[in-house]
């Protein structure tokens, strides 16, 4: 099958699946994922492993337009008004995952390494599935800006803490032979801050020319068309130099919204191009997943999968109270950030070549546990918004409603 | 901190621009210099190695299998005419229990199978090529082909300075193809040969090596050495070269060697005009086994009686008469006729038999020095008659004339006449052996009366020639 056949059926199918699921009241992205399962290897295998890995850059295109988006909440002034409490809250909600996902780990009987590097992969949450669904129901509302501060920081936090855990269990446990301990640990830690501050280094730059030349376009066509070339600059560049593309995407868009602030009409742009890159980014994801893997994901990725979830919720209840927000926040944000996707899988393969005896057993556990929060999460996000009150679109409203 | 007026400075810009994209710069030159080549470069290198480690053991499993299965292809060539070869020599064991002896009838003939070895079908004559020490036993040989069939074989003659020896099979129907031995190129030191036999279970055998080295024997002529296990089912067996062709018979006495083609085609032929110039000896008479009644009168238990002694025989110059009673040659006793004619046959032609014969209550022992028996002898008792296809017993016997063999699609077949069937009469003329039917079936037209089991017929045969 050619790739732009499969292109179309992805798109197609991914619309059918998204209206099916939304008769139930779940998620579109949920009915997206379903597709990518349906046409994934653990069924039709229409999308083999070659058909995925040569659409993955659809993924990656996906993946930096939300995170491009989800910079703009770094706007000085909403930084002013939020920006301290976002980050305290998010420091909660984090210490709490990672706390009780190793400690539960680690009573389940896992490996210390494991445990560590679970705990802090658990932090991630999955912005795109959770920022999709925010959107599907046009929620606003304190508990919806909560989430989106959130989405943000944790975004960079989860790398942050994820490449201290690596650096540390390395550390402990030794390095590669031959190399000295201070070359090593120098290595270890310029890789570290280099993935962090040469991420946003690269965003700083580009936005910087976005900004410029962003000025001088006003046409719609010519400014999606500098805006995807930036991203997929960023992306690439990233790529290129061992940097995140996650932080330099997000790192893109917060440079651009304060560069210039009439440029929010570049990220409404945006907004009205991307869905069809999202619905294959759910598909994909879905066919990346094979059901087979819930069957090893054993007693340690249950305890996962609970334990992330119980962090998330305690974490928020207890930031949240702390920080004085409202019983909304409290009450509902930990259950919103329960999606978990790509950039967990992402890390868990990253530890493939850097504690390969480790790997194997993590990677079981975040695909199961991926596949399981992939379907929940969405499904969790839009239980709390619409509990918190900050849904502003009738649950039936769609295609369906208006034929 | 007011952000809003920095923002405004446009040093402030410079010099965050200047800053992000110096740490671009120093950053990813440091990256490039201390980890990402050395690094990719070593996976890279690593994943290559590994690689190229897999399919070189893929390759060198390929390989392996490539030979295993020429090999096999190759042995498949020759093993059909590679033969196991056992001792016929049968006896009965009882079976040993804790318990007890069991019953007499409870006893079971075994085949006492010796270990044996193998041997080269030669041509579809049934010669069978050997090594000596298979050849040992003299009760003859059980011969069994890859196809799991068993022939009889009997030894035709050996030669001890090869240590080669010549069989020859029973029955010869339906044996596989041989062409004859030729002598390929000779072998090079350091190639390939490989040995076959045959189990005793009629299972394909056969190991493989390098001709180590080409020795003298004790005689002074050339033997392979090859480094190749020899089992003593290879003894007797041929070993080829990667052509197929058959470079030499494996041998199980010392320690193993490899008889070069070229000799062992030399000795073939010895052994093949030794066999036929393999004199027999004979004396003279005609015999007959002894009935129980007979045996009651003359009160022996075992022996022949003379029917006949040729005249200027060497039986019949020693005295011996028709109607004697051979009971003994020298201490062994006599239990049959044919017993007794083999024995006379395979003593030495010129050798002198000690004869104990039993005369009118008397018992004497007589000499009788053998003569080579002559070939128009050798041709056997029994003749076959070409034209009219009967094969008649030539035997004087009370009761008329046996048939032994009729040939398909002869008058004698289309007249219905059987093998085993008697002729009791010719024109009313009593018979009593095939001396009285020669000189009674003359006549042109013949009524024969014939007894075939208990029922008897008569036929009436009709001559063209003199001689029926």
């Amino acid at each position: 099958m050619t790739n732009l056949l499969l292109v179309g059926l992805i798109l197609v199918l991914a619309l059918a699946g998204g209206h099916l699921v939304k008769v139930l009241r779940v998620p579109e992205v949920v009915g997206y994922f379903f597709v990518g399962l349906f046409l994934g290897p653990s069924f039709s295998n229409i999308l083999d492993h070659d058909a995925v890995t040569t659409l993955e850059v659809f993924s990656e295109i996906a993946l930096g337009l939300i995170l491009f988006s989800i910079g703009s909440i770094f706007e000085f002034d909403n930084l002013r008004k939020v920006g301290k409490r976002s980050l305290e809250l998010t420091g909660y909600v984090m210490a709490g995952t990672i706390a009780i996902v190793t400690l539960a780990l680690l009573l389940v009987g896992s490996d210390w390494r494991v445990a560590l590097l679970l705990g802090t992969i658990a932090t991630e949450i999955s912005p795109i599935a959770t920022i999709l669904v925010l959107r599907e129901m046009r929620s606003s509302g304190p508990l919806t800006d909560s989430v989106n501060n959130l989405l943000a920081l944790n975004n960079v936090g989860c790398l942050a803490v994820f490449g201290v855990a690596t650096f540390l269990v390395r550390l402990i446990g030794g390095g590669d032979a031959g190399t000295s301990f201070l070359s090593f640990f120098g290595r270890e830690f310029f890789l570290l801050v280099w993935g962090l501050v040469g991420s946003v280094a690269l965003g700083v730059i580009l936005g910087y020319l976005l900004a410029a030349w962003g000025s001088r376009v006003d046409e719609h066509g010519e400014v999606l068309i500098l805006v995807l070339g930036m991203i997929l600059l960023a992306v690439g560049a990233s790529h290129l130099l061992g940097l995140s593309s996650l932080i330099a995407t997000m790192t893109l868009g917060a440079t651009l919204i304060n560069l210039a602030r009439e440029s929010r009409h570049l990220f409404d742009v945006l907004g009205k191009t991307d869905p069809p890159l999202y619905a294959i980014f759910f598909v994909l994801a879905g066919a990346h997943l094979e059901v087979e893997s819930l069957k090893v994901i054993g007693v340690a990725g249950i305890a996962y999968t609970i334990a992330r979830m119980l962090g998330k919720i305690i974490g928020a209840w207890i930031g949240a109270s702390r920080l004085g927000y409202p019983d909304v926040v409290r009450n509902y944000l930990g259950v919103s950030l329960v999606a978990h996707a790509g950039v967990a899988i992402g890390l868990a393969l990253q530890l493939k070549s850097i504690f390969p005896e480790v790997a194997d057993t993590i990677s079981a556990i975040i695909l199961g546990s991926v596949l399981i929060n992939e379907v929940a999460g969405p499904m969790l996000t839009k239980l709390a918004i619409g509990r918190a009150g900050e849904r502003h679109v009738e649950p039936h409203h769609g295609a369906f409603e208006e034929i | 901190m007011n952000l809003k007026n920095l923002a405004h400075n446009w040093r402030y810009h410079l010099i965050i621009l200047a800053a992000a994209v110096l740490t671009i710069v120093v950053g990813g030159y440091i990256r490039r210099s201390i980890s990402g080549n050395e690094k990719s470069e070593n996976s890279l290198l690593r994943t290559l190695q590994t690689e190229v480690q897999q399919l070189r053991s893929t390759l060198r499993r390929n390989e392996l299998k490539t030979i295993q299965q020429d090999v096999a292809e190759l042995a498949m060539g020759v093993q059909p005419r590679v033969v196991s070869i056992v001792g016929a020599k049968e006896s009965r064991r009882p079976i040993v229990t804790l318990t007890d002896a069991l019953p007499e009838s409870r006893r079971v003939s075994i085949r006492d199978e010796r270990p044996g070895g193998s041997g080269l079908l030669l041509d579809t004559e049934g010669h069978i090529l050997t090594s000596a020490g298979v050849a040992e036993d003299p009760s003859g040989f059980i011969v069994r082909f890859g196809d799991g069939t068993e022939r009889p074989a009997r030894l035709l003659a050996t030669d001890p300075a090869e240590r080669l020896a010549l069989l020859k099979l029973d029955r010869i129907d339906g044996l596989p193809a041989a062409a004859p031995l030729n002598a390929p190129a000779p072998p090079q030191i350091g190639g390939w040969l490989v040995r076959l036999g045959r189990g005793a279970d009629g299972r394909n055998s056969l190991s493989m090596g390098l001709l180590t080295t080409i020795r003298k024997d004790l005689s002074g002529e050339e033997v392979y050495a090859i480094d190749a296990q020899f089992a003593p089912e290879l003894d007797g067996g041929p070993a080829i070269d990667l052509d197929g062709g058959i470079v030499g018979i494996n041998i199980a006495h010392g320690g193993g060697v490899t008889i070069p083609v070229d000799r062992v085609i030399r000795a073939i032929d010895r052994l093949r005009s030794r066999a036929a110039k393999s004199p027999r000896s004979a004396i003279g008479i005609e015999l007959q086994d002894l009935t129980g009644e007979m045996k009651k009168m003359l009160s022996v238990e075992h022996g022949a009686l003379v029917t006949r002694v040729l005249p200027e025989g060497p039986a019949a110059e020693a005295g011996i008469e028709p109607m004697d009673a051979i009971i003994f040659t020298g201490q062994e006793p006599v239990n049959s006729a044919a017993a007794l004619l083999e024995r006379i046959h395979a003593a030495v032609p010129g050798s002198a038999l000690q004869l104990t014969v039993l005369r009118s209550g008397t018992t004497r022992t007589i000499e009788v020095r053998t003569v080579q028996q002559s070939s128009a002898d050798r041709a056997g008792r029994i003749q076959p008659d070409s034209e009219f296809g009967l094969s008649l017993f030539r035997q004087r016997d009370p009761d008329g004339v046996r048939i032994v063999a009729v040939e398909p699609a002869s008058p004698a077949d289309r007249l219905g006449l059987r093998a085993g069937d008697r002729i009791l009469s010719v024109n009313g003329r009593q018979i009593r052996g095939f001396a009285e039917f020669q000189r009674a079936s003359t006549e042109p037209v013949q009524l024969w009366l014939v007894r075939r089991g208990d029922q008897t017929f008569g036929i009436t045969i009709r001559q063209e020639g003199a001689n029926r």
